[in-house]
């Protein structure tokens, strides 16, 4: 947890430098969360395209508008991650039929990666993955697959209920629940 | 725990996985907005989800974005600055709301079911907020004031496609017995949207679930304090849209 409030303190820094327009700031955080940005966008989205241009609005939305960002009110990860994840599930919402032509492919592997921005992802950032993963793992498996069709693949709670063919009241009961335990397990998820 | 901060729970959790549709949003929006500024409690669960729900990002595998698109970030931001698309009165006005999001303050009526009450905002709020102004096929109307009211400066923005409407910025409070009451109107004819008054610092944020694209004005008037059916001749700023 040090070491994530070393990193957080980081960001704060490097958030404030870029809302006063040091590109070499922007560049920095790109260099930090690209990798997991792009993870994301492209976990949702099921689409390269499409993950760039989630990823590319988010980054650009950061430069033109840094002061949407409240360090005040939690840690930058937290932050653009979620703004992350929620341009993908918009993407994902509008883009219904080139999803589902996406999911009947397999993902290639991509051939143009960025190798002059070194390690995929950083230690720390790859530490709480560890962290995050672990703790999914302990959910019920029908706690995980509510998450896993919500989150990871930008399903209402509707959709979902229809996925799995159980009452959408009872999607909202595990997916409470499973946010408890993980909570009980990761804490309330700030840096 | 009582079977409403359960359900209000329920709602939290579904609201931080972006995985309401638009009309469960409406419907949690209401719920929220009456539960959460008198229970510390679910305010307290709605910022530990949201950073939480941010965290299982990390679940995702990492993976190397293509150089074509740090190429094209790094050129962009090299060469189109900063807020270039978006009219400059407009980004200032979104600034000013952006960094006085710490109260999500638009105050509206209860009783106006199309307008929404935000009490206190979190960082989805402002991500949600930040998406529409930042889209890049958003549209950001500044809005004409009647130069009676020191420092008001309001503009509409929306993105096309979506039943979303933000109206936004800065108002001085209105007088004793009075609030501002928000329009939207086609070919003449208008239909209220909901009341607010600013919050204390006097910034303005309302929310309207509606869709832009049926209208042709938006408009803020002032009135007595239960609203008014028609607009008044006291208008305060208008757009079209």
């Amino acid at each position: 947890m040090d070491r994530d409030r070393t990193e957080g303190e980081l960001d704060s820094e490097l958030h404030r430098r870029l809302s006063m327009g040091e590109q070499d700031a922007f560049e920095e955080l790109y260099r930090r969360y690209a990798p997991a940005a792009f993870g994301l966008a492209y976990r949702v989205t099921a689409h390269e395209l499409l993950a760039q241009e989630v990823v590319h609005d988010a980054f650009m939305a950061l430069w033109k508008a840094p002061q949407a960002f409240d360090p005040s009110r939690g840690a930058f990860r937290s932050f653009f991650l979620s703004l992350v994840h929620h341009r993908a599930v918009d993407v994902v919402r509008r883009e219904q039929r080139m999803r589902q032509r996406a999911e009947r492919m397999n993902p290639e592997p991509l051939e143009d990666e960025d190798v002059a921005e070194g390690v995929v992802q950083e230690a720390w950032l790859a530490d709480r993955r560890e962290e995050v993963l672990t703790a999914l793992g302990k959910l019920p498996p029908e706690q995980r697959e509510v998450l896993e069709l919500a989150y990871f693949r930008g399903y209402t709670q509707a959709q979902v209920a229809e996925a799995m063919q159980i009452p959408l009241g009872t999607v909202k009961t595990r997916t409470l629940a499973a946010l408890r335990k993980l909570r009980a397990m990761l804490g309330g998820g700030d840096a | 725990m009582s079977d409403e901060h359960e359900r209000v729970q329920e709602t939290l959790a579904g609201m931080a996985l972006h995985a309401l549709d638009a009309d469960e949003m409406a419907e949690a929006r209401a719920l929220l907005a009456a539960h959460l500024p008198t229970c510390a409690e679910c305010s307290r669960a709605r910022d530990e989800f949201s950073s939480l729900v941010a965290e299982l990002a990390l679940a995702a595998p990492p993976r190397r974005p293509p150089r074509t698109l740090g190429t094209r970030l790094r050129r962009e931001v090299r060469h189109e600055g900063r807020r270039l698309r978006v009219p400059l009165v407009a980004a200032a006005v979104a600034v000013a709301v952006v960094a006085g999001l710490g109260a999500w303050n638009a105050h509206l009526s209860s009783r106006v079911s199309r307008a929404e009450q935000r009490q206190a905002a979190t960082q989805a709020d402002t991500v949600e907020l930040i998406n529409a102004v930042s889209h890049p096929e958003s549209r950001v109307v500044p809005m004409t004031a009647d130069g009676t009211r020191p420092g008001a400066q309001v503009a509409a923005t929306y993105v096309p496609g979506r039943a979303l409407l933000y109206v936004f910025g800065s108002l001085p409070p209105p007088p004793r017995g009075h609030v501002y009451q928000v329009w939207v109107g086609r070919s003449g004819v208008f239909s209220s949207a909901g009341t607010f008054v600013p919050a204390d610092a006097g910034t303005v944020l309302v929310r309207l679930s509606i869709d832009p694209s049926t209208y042709d004005t938006v408009l803020v008037t002032e009135e007595p304090a239960h609203g008014s059916s028609a607009p008044s001749q006291s208008q305060v700023a208008t757009a079209s849209l």
